[in-house]
Formats: structure tokens, C-alpha cells, sequence
């Protein structure tokens, strides 16, 4: 049975702390449904999850945020172009599938590969969409997108 | 004697991350291998004795419940030791690893002490 949406909010909000907190030993800012800077290049992600729910997550964060993070969680001074973007792909795993295990804490699930998408994609409204969070980080903001499908 | 860790994960930057948190447990570690996914973890399995193998589930090509699964239909490789790492933390799934033979699961996210004490029961439970 599926949470109610302030319920989700809370859910995504908790696991996005958790996973930046945990893995990348940030802490990130408050909670937003806003994003503040949309107008800084930015990079995003799309992953599916299949079980019971099914949907995607999508997530779109500033470059400047991600580069430090991804530093962060490899231990390493500087960190390439690619390791951003396959850092950012791990993020989004992580989170989607943090968050669906607590969603549904029984049934397991299958995710998807996670792909590069455009930042419009991963930012526009979507049909089914349950929960969206931003929160500041140090050079940017993070932004996460949970839709259900229809029948999920 | 140092140990050979086996890490399978098809993402570059968690096998990192694994290979640095292995490298901070203390154990007397030895050679440490990567692979993407479970049929390159087989075949690094066929050439070289691993004391310990880290595995994601998701995986292209061979997911990690194949790779337990082709490990435990071999005599010399049911006999090492598996930790699941992943993001999958709902009761059924981990349950069906632990049936198939892993020793250990790991949800991500984890603190790298989580992973160090995980790695450490399972290998005294083999040298037990």
C-alpha cells in the first residue's frame, strides 16, 4: 500500500540526507521545493524502478555541487569530467533505491540503469509525479524527482 | 596471510569507493580485483583465488543473484565467502541473497564501518 505524498516528501527529504550525509560526509542544507538556481549548467539523471510501486526517479544538480561530491566519495583532490557524471548516475541509484526500500519494505524491486538526461527532462512536471525536493549544497542545488506510475 | 578481494559493481566510482573503504578496514589485505558485472567476476574467479567477494545486485550482463548462483554450482567457489552490497534493503530481497549462499548484505547507503565489520564476521565465519 502505497504512503500518503507528505508522507513520500518526508521519505525522499530523509534518504537524500542520509545518502549525502553517509556516502559523501556532506550535510546538506534545508529542504526546498523550490530550485534556486536554475540557470547554472547542471546535470541530470533518470533511473526506473519496477516492483510494486513502478516509476522513475529523476534528479538534476548544479556541476559545481556534484564536482565536490564526487571528490568527497572518491577521497581524491580533483575528479574528471566522467567521474562527475558517473558519480551523479550513483547518486541517483542510491537514492531511488534507498527510497523505494523504504516505500515498500518488503517486496523487492529492480532498477534500472541510470542514463544521462537533459536538465529540462529531468526538471519538467511529469504525469504521476508524487515528490519533488531540492536542498542547497555547497556550490549548488541538489533537486530529486519521484513519479509513481499510474498503475504502480 | 593477505587476502584477495573481489569487488563487482558496474558502476566505476562505487568499486573506487569500495576499494578505498577495503583498503581502511585494516585487514591484511593482498590483491584486490575489480569486475562490472557478474560474468567478469566469473572469469576473474577462474584465473585467481579470491578470499572474498563484494557484489552489487543490479548489474548488466550477469546480475549478482547469477553470479551467486553460478558460485554456489561450482565445488571450489561455494566455499567463498559473498557480501551483497546494495541498494535493494526490502525484506525479500535480502532474504533471497542470503538463501542463495551470500554470507553478508550491505545496504547502501553504509557507513564504511558498517562494510569493515561486515567483511570481518564473514571472513572468520570462513576461516571459523
Amino acid at each position: 500500500m502505497l504512503e500518503p505524498a507528505t508522507r513520500i516528501d518526508e521519505q525522499l527529504g530523509s534518504v537524500t540526507r542520509a545518502v549525502l550525509e553517509t556516502m559523501f560526509f556532506t550535510e546538506p542544507g534545508g529542504l526546498t521545493t523550490e530550485d534556486s538556481d536554475l540557470a547554472l549548467p547542471r546535470l541530470a539523471v533518470m533511473l526506473r524502478f519496477r516492483g510494486s510501486p513502478s516509476g522513475d526517479l529523476s534528479l538534476s544538480v548544479t556541476r559545481a555541487a556534484m564536482a565536490p561530491l564526487a571528490a568527497a566519495f572518491l577521497g581524491e583532490d580533483e575528479v574528471s569530467p566522467t567521474q562527475v557524471d558517473e558519480m551523479a548516475c550513483e547518486l541517483a541509484n542510491m537514492l531511488c533505491g534507498s527510497l523505494v526500500s523504504r516505500l515498500e519494505t518488503r517486496m523487492s524491486f529492480d532498477l534500472s540503469s541510470p542514463t544521462l538526461i537533459t536538465p529540462e527532462a529531468a526538471l519538467a512536471p511529469r504525469a504521476g509525479e508524487v515528490s519533488r525536493q531540492s536542498c542547497e549544497l555547497a556550490h549548488g542545488t541538489l533537486t530529486v524527482v519521484l513519479s509513481l506510475d499510474a498503475d504502480g | 596471510m593477505a587476502l584477495n578481494i573481489l569487488i563487482v559493481d558496474d558502476s566505476p566510482v562505487m568499486r573506487s569507493f569500495i576499494r578505498r573503504v577495503v583498503g581502511l578496514t585494516g585487514l591484511d589485505i593482498g590483491e584486490i580485483c575489480e569486475a562490472g558485472h557478474g560474468r567478469e567476476a566469473l572469469a576473474v574467479l577462474g584465473v585467481r583465488w579470491m578470499d572474498l567477494v563484494l557484489t552489487d545486485i543490479n548489474m548488466p550482463d550477469m546480475n549478482g543473484e547469477e553470479l551467486l548462483r553460478h558460485m554456489e554450482q561450482d565445488e571450489l567457489l561455494r566455499t567463498v565467502p559473498v557480501i551483497v552490497v546494495s541498494t535493494d534493503a526490502s525484506v525479500n530481497r535480502v532474504q533471497k541473497m542470503m538463501a542463495l549462499g551470500a554470507r553478508g548484505y550491505v545496504t547502501k547507503p553504509f557507513a564504511p564501518d558498517s562494510l569493515a565489520a561486515e567483511m570481518e564476521r564473514a571472513l572468520e565465519v570462513t576461516h571459523a
